[in-house]
């Protein structure tokens, strides 16, 4: 029932918003988020580690197919809702400052958005999964393409119809494996995740539910070369709208590989996974040394994550216990680091009105909040030891370079651009001289300071004791494992 | 049965109140009989019964059906109201014409009988024909009921001589009696039995305008007046494609082979034709033409597969796309009525641009929001009935194995998204001088509606199962 | 060829009529559709609509010849005539037909013929079974069509009149004199 509640919470409680247009929305929207928050930690604090789903509900949707509403939290989904949770409050938070035209569709959005990815992140039945997958697109497109930049009709629109597509071919796949399960009672068919796994596919049609979903996943990610429309769209949506979209949004990807691709598609994976690794190590790659060359704060970040992903998509077709581990971990703690990026550059973009490198400098002098803050989430990202970007990245690229050296080796440098390009942009904005724009820089207000809290927090949490996270998965991955290693042998 | 009573006996009825002074009493009364013809559909349920030597059944699929055309129709009729100020308009005329097609639309639901298949579709015809015209010092209006009548007209010998040349094979008019001919598949048929059943699916399919029989499909559409146009593409597809589901059904599943492969073609030249033409047009009224091609093409996509699955598939989509449908209509004529007193032009192509919906949702959230779940809705994205709909579509032709059609629907909805986002781009993210437009409270209720069916489906699509 | 000629001999004196009604209604046909002047339309539209009325009668369906005759061949025609001389359409002003239209006449006659072919190829091997067993010579009679139309075909016979009734209607509301028209 637990899940219930995180699902459908939010999603009341912006309906209730929509209907708020004053001040007092954002304290609202707040409020909402932070009860949500609670929820999530409660859920992850009763969390039994082992293999099942917890707190669940089952409930008949479309009797006569078999389809239901179904969901519940194992320990694949369980780092993901504490993320959700865990973030949308701060997000929330760091828009304080600013004040939104129709405060109340604004803040309604959100929450609905992350309703649908609480959603996502625990649905048991393929279709149910599907529908929230979609149904995050809607809010994130309208907050994106309503209180964007300027360009940011064509942009959203590029990204709205690209993500579109690529799920279509995931429905496609989804529907060709409910007709492929036994009958159960009741029904001819089941479209439960579980039965999905049961599944005895022959290798050709392996091969192009693997490519449906693979394409899905990959554009949400997104993974070379179907990044195309991300870039732009960070750059152009509001602040709040890219941190929705880079923290969380791009992990239903990397989720989706795991729940689907990893388990059903086996020998899929055997045959394409090789070109699958190699896309992200090519993105790995890419994304770094186009980061490298960025002059605006948003872009180079954006590129960042980029990169980023194409690490946790790799270590995830690496298909080792490891390379998954430290997948869900990075997934984690990128959402952290990458949230707090984006926030620093929307604190100075709103101090200064430009995220351009070379027009910034100087602003330590004024700031030392900001600066420490600032300085630990950015090592954060570069997975120095004893930060949580490290046992992520450490645990993925091992598991990378065990499926290929030479792979993990390039994989590898993600940790040297990454360090090269985020300090270059922490010190041309933080040293230097100040320029006209940076010359009265305040440092963070109250509201801003509670927004890094937490994040500086779960940084050094999960860079010292990451056990308290990773003991929630392990089983959870064992028993993924497991299926992977028996479909593929039963197969042979 | 009881509806075509009915509905006969009203129409009649508003005949003679077209002679009060009073027009504000018609559309009530419009509505109340079109409410008193659903509650007597209903009156045989779970009952099945064959009228008057087997010309006409009713069970539990047809009247779904009924109730579908008639709910439409009410939506339509609901949305009507502007006739009241029109000097030009004869809506005692219009209603009962209205009232009267719905009785042809019924006899192409329930038929048992070729004959009354024929009957209920010149019934339908003619009286579209007619709407399609009423706007007399409408040039284009002019044009598309000339066009549509002639080549409706050959449309309706083209699948008369079918029926002559079925009725030669089988010797029988009756579906059971055609059936019971095409059971001896295996022993061989008349070759006039395939060309019979290949005319009569010719004629039927340019009803519901699919390609490459569509030709007529959007100068008619765009012609007519906006009201006839949201009742044509709705309840004349819906009609159509019960008739067609009907026909296939219950007659011909003997001989899917031969017919099976050529309606899957169609429907993949259909999708195609429709989404691709759509993305290019100027007018929301003529992309809604082209976009009501693609659907006939989705709706195709199940009678193409007839798996057990397609009934239900049929009847949710046609369900889905008439509600969503009526209410982008209803927001195009209100649209348009503004933008033309606002500019005072008389050219109406500009007034039904995707321009004239800029910044629409900014000032009017009640109907940006309509005219958005319909788009969604058409366009298939989740949280809406459309949604479901493709989804019990593709299940259909998942379940007969045809993959390629299905990647043909697959690109062609992502094509289909485009277009329909345009118009939401238009209202939310553009800028436009809009004033507030004027709602009357009838529309109000009517677009209030069709959002919480829309959105109700499209969360509880099993809501609809225990109907049949 | 020979088969043909065969096929010839065995022919009845009913089937040489047959055959040459249905010449007649193929060429006076044609000519209603490839007459320049319309009255030459029309004309050739009675001819055909007399060679049907034959057929008719070779049917034994008598009653239906003539009504034939008497309201299309007779009234309607008639009715058509006298349009056509009000309009006065002596002259050639036939619309010039865009490539659009022609193209997609193209595509629908060729499709349909496509389909046609595809058939014939398919089933040419099973001829057209004509069989007269059970055939009731005297069905065309006034009175046996009467029975039918009044009794088992007597649902589609009422509702037809919802047909006629929008026709009238229709035809009344389109035709109605409107305020500030014009009409000669």
């Amino acid at each position: 029932m637990l899940t219930l509640a995180l699902i459908l919470f939010p999603a009341l409680t912006a309906c209730l918003l929509l209907l708020t247009n004053s001040g007092t929305t954002r304290q609202l929207a707040f409020g909402a988020a932070l009860i949500e928050t609670a929820l999530a930690i409660y859920a992850f604090s009763t969390f039994t580690p082992n293999a099942t789903s917890q707190f669940g509900f089952d409930y008949p949707w479309i009797p006569s197919l078999g389809i239901r509403l179904s969901a519940g939290i194992d320990g694949i989904s369980l780092l993901l809702t504490l993320l959700t949770g865990i973030l949308v409050p701060l997000i929330v938070l760091s828009t304080f400052n600013r004040a939104y035209e129709r405060p109340g569709t604004f803040y309604a959005l959100m929450l609905f958005m992350q309703s649908a990815l609480m959603g996502v992140f625990t649905a048991r039945d393929g279709f149910l999964f599907y529908f929230f997958f979609e149904a995050a697109l809607i809010p994130i497109y309208f907050l994106a393409a309503m209180w964007g930049g300027a360009n940011r009709i064509p942009v959203t629109f590029k990204f709205f119809i690209y993500t579109i597509f690529g799920s279509l071919f995931m429905l496609l796949a989804l529907v060709y494996l409910y007709y492929q399960t036994p009958a159960t009672t009741g029904s001819a068919h089941s479209s439960a995740i579980v039965d999905f796994y049961k599944l005895k596919l022959s290798a050709s049609a392996q091969g192009w539910v693997f490519w449906a979903f693979f394409i899905a996943f990959a554009i949400k990610m997104p993974v070379f070369p179907f990044h195309t429309w991300q870039p732009d769209t960070y750059v152009e949506s509001p602040t709040p709208a890219t941190m929705l979209l880079a923290g969380i949004m791009l992990k239903m990807g990397i989720y989706g590989l795991i729940r689907f691709i990893l388990p059903v598609t086996p020998i899929g994976i055997e045959t394409w996974g090789q070109t699958a690794i190699i896309l992200s190590v090519i993105g790995i790659v890419y994304g770094s040394i186009i980061a490298i060359r960025q002059r605006d704060m948003k872009r180079l970040i954006a590129y960042s994550s980029f990169s980023h992903v194409g690490l946790m998509a790799a270590g995830v077709f690496s298909q080792t216990e490891t390379g998954l581990q430290g997948a869900l971990i990075q997934m984690l703690a990128h959402g952290v680091n990458v949230v707090g990026l984006f926030f620093v550059a929307d604190v100075i973009y709103s101090r200064t009105d430009t995220r351009q490198l070379d027009q910034l400098g100087g602003i330590t002098r004024t700031t030392p909040k900001l600066t420490v803050y600032f300085m630990i989430i950015m090592l954060g990202s570069v997975a120095l030891p004893l930060t949580n970007g490290f046992i992520g990245e450490f645990l993925l690229l091992h598991g990378v370079y065990s499926y290929n050296h030479y792979l993990g080796l390039a994989a590898g440098f993600t940790i040297i651009f990454g360090a090269v390009y985020l300090l270059r942009m922490f010190q041309k904005a933080m040293f230097g001289p100040t320029t006209a724009r940076t010359e009265s820089f305040a440092d963070l207000t109250l509201s801003e300071s509670w927004v890094f809290v937490p994040l500086v927090v779960l940084v050094f949490w999960m860079g010292v004791y990451p056990q308290t996270f990773m003991k929630m998965t392990e089983p959870a991955v064992a028993n993924l494992m497991k299926y992977i290693g028996t479909t593929a042998i039963s197969m042979k | 049965m009881f509806p075509i009573v009915l509905l006969s006996v009203f129409a009649v009825v508003l005949l003679f109140l077209g002679f009060l002074k009073s027009r504000s009493v018609l559309l009530p009364a419009t509505l109340l009989f079109l409410v008193a013809a659903l509650v007597a559909n209903f009156l045989d349920w779970n009952k099945t019964y064959l009228y008057f030597n087997s010309m006409l059944r009713t069970d539990n699929l047809s009247m779904v059906f009924t109730a579908i055309v008639l709910l439409s129709s009410f939506l339509v009729v609901a949305l009507s109201g502007s006739f009241e100020d029109d000097e030009a308009a004869q809506p005692a005329e219009y209603y009962a014409i209205i009232l009267f097609s719905l009785v042809g639309a019924i006899m192409m639901i329930g038929y048992e009988n070729l004959v009354m298949l024929f009957v209920g579709v010149e019934i339908l015809s003619v009286a579209m024909y007619i709407l399609t015209g009423s706007d007399k010092r409408n040039l284009r209006s002019n044009e598309a009921a000339l066009k549509y009548f002639l080549m409706g007209a050959f449309a309706t010998g083209i699948m008369l001589f079918g029926m002559a040349l079925l009725y030669g094979a089988s010797g029988s008019f009756t579906l059971a009696g055609i059936a019971s001919y095409a059971s001896h598949a295996q022993q061989g048929l008349s070759l006039i039995f395939y060309v019979g059943l290949l005319m009569l699916l010719v004629g039927l399919l340019f009803k519901v305008s699919a390609a490459p029989f569509h030709f007529w499909t959007p100068d008619v559409y765009d012609g007519a007046p906006t009201i006839f146009t949201a009742y044509m593409s709705t309840v004349v597809k819906t009609a159509g494609f019960a008739a067609l589901l009907h026909l296939l059904a219950a007659s011909f599943t003997y001989v899917y082979s031969f017919w099976g492969i050529i309606l899957a073609v169609v429907t993949a030249i259909t999708l195609i034709a429709g989404n691709v033409t759509a993305v290019y047009q100027n007018s929301f009224k003529r992309m809604m033409a082209y976009s009501s091609i693609s659907h006939a093409g989705y709706l195709l996509i199940g009678l193409a597969a007839l798996s057990a699955q397609s009934r239900q598939a049929i009847v949710f989509y046609s369900l889905a796309y008439s509600i969503a449908t009526i209410s982008a209509f209803g927001v195009l004529m209100l649209v348009t009525r503004q933008r033309g007193m606002q500019t005072l032009s008389s050219n109406p192509l500009s007034n039904e641009s995707f321009d004239a919906f800029n910044g629409l949702a900014k000032q009017n959230p009640l109907l940006g929001l309509a005219m958005a779940t319909s788009m969604l809705s058409l366009a298939g994205i989740p949280l809406t009935a459309g949604f479901w709909g493709k989804f019990y579509m593709f299940s259909t032709a998942v379940e007969r194995g045809q993959i390629w059609l299905l990647v043909v629907a697959v690109l062609m909805s992502a094509v289909g998204i485009y277009y329909y986002f345009r118009v939401i781009i238009a209202m939310y993210f553009r800028d436009g001088a809009t004033e507030p437009i004027r709602i009357s409270p009838v529309f109000r209720y009517v677009l209030v509606a069709a959002i919480i069916l829309t959105i109700g489906l499209g969360v509880a699509p099993g809501l609809l199962q225990g109907l049949f | 060829m020979t088969e043909f000629l065969a096929f010839f001999k065995t022919l009845t004196p009913t089937g040489y009529l047959f055959l040459l009604l249905t010449a007649l209604t193929v060429i006076s046909a044609m000519g209603v559709v490839t007459a320049r002047n319309p009255i030459y339309s029309v004309l050739a539209l009675i001819a055909t609509f007399f060679c049907l009325s034959g057929h008719y009668i070779l049917l034994n369906a008598q009653f239906l010849a003539a009504v034939n005759i008497i309201v299309y061949a007779g009234a309607i025609m008639v009715l058509f005539l006298f349009t056509i001389m009000f309009l006065n359409l002596r002259r050639e002003d036939e619309e010039a037909k865009t490539n659009l239209t022609k193209i997609a006449s193209v595509i629908v006659g060729g499709t349909l013929m496509v389909m046609l072919i595809m058939i014939f190829r398919a089933k040419s091997s099973q001829l057209p079974v004509g069989s007269t067993v059970g055939f009731e010579p005297n069905t065309g009679m006034v009175e046996n069509l009467g029975h039918l139309l009044y009794g088992s075909y007597i649902l589609p016979f009422e509702l037809a009149s919802v047909l006629f009734l929008i026709a009238m209607v229709g035809a009344v509301m389109l035709g109605k004199r409107e305020a500030g028209d014009r009409h000669f």
